[in-house]
């Protein structure tokens, strides 16, 4: 007999954020604040921060 | 840069299981102040009101809330909101509330200063994914 516990914690929270100005200009600046349970994957996003 | 659902968010979650009485976590603030989220938060980095050089008090904007896939069929909590500035700043973190005027921090997160100037707007839209 065996019992699993699923990890019941949140896997990933993001804030994606578009900006809106005054004068009708859009920017989309997309995903501005992420967290992901898999630290590679949380690296993985600071790094694609940074590419040119 | 983080997102976390604060240990705050986390007794939500469980007292809407139980369906315990609080508040669904829709309501959006901003802040202006520098800082990493963590789940120990229970406020935002400085928050502001619309007005984003006025600090007292709370004006969270009612966000529409629905449920989305990521992974597996509705795994993600999502909410979308658009709030105004009535007054010019700096935009470097948010966070959903259980409460249009204070409530408790469900989720929060901080990222790179968005500057607004009178009448800017920033559409959020803010997501938590169990799956």
């Amino acid at each position: 007999m065996s019992m699993e516990v699923a990890d019941s914690r949140v896997k990933q929270a993001t804030i994606e954020v578009v900006v809106l100005r005054a004068n009708g200009t859009r920017e989309d600046l997309g995903v501005v604040s992420y967290w992901h349970r898999n630290p590679l994957k949380r690296l993985a996003w600071r790094l694609k921060l940074w590419r040119p | 840069m983080a997102t976390v659902v604060t240990n705050g968010g986390r007794d939500v979650i469980t007292n809407r299981l139980g369906a315990a009485g609080t508040a669904e976590p829709k309501n959006i603030g901003w802040g202006v102040s520098a800082g990493t989220a963590s789940v120990t938060d229970t406020t935002l980095f400085g928050e502001r009101l619309v007005d984003l050089s006025t600090a007292a008090g709370t004006d969270h904007t009612v966000g529409t809330s629905t449920q989305q896939t990521t992974t597996v069929t509705n795994d993600t909590y999502q909410v979308v909101g658009t709030r105004t500035a009535t007054g010019a700043g700096t935009v470097t973190n948010a966070g959903l509330f259980t409460a249009a005027s204070g409530g408790t921090l469900f989720l929060k997160g901080d990222f790179t200063g968005i500057g607004l100037s009178t009448s800017d707007s920033i559409q959020f839209t803010i997501k938590a994914v169990f799956a």
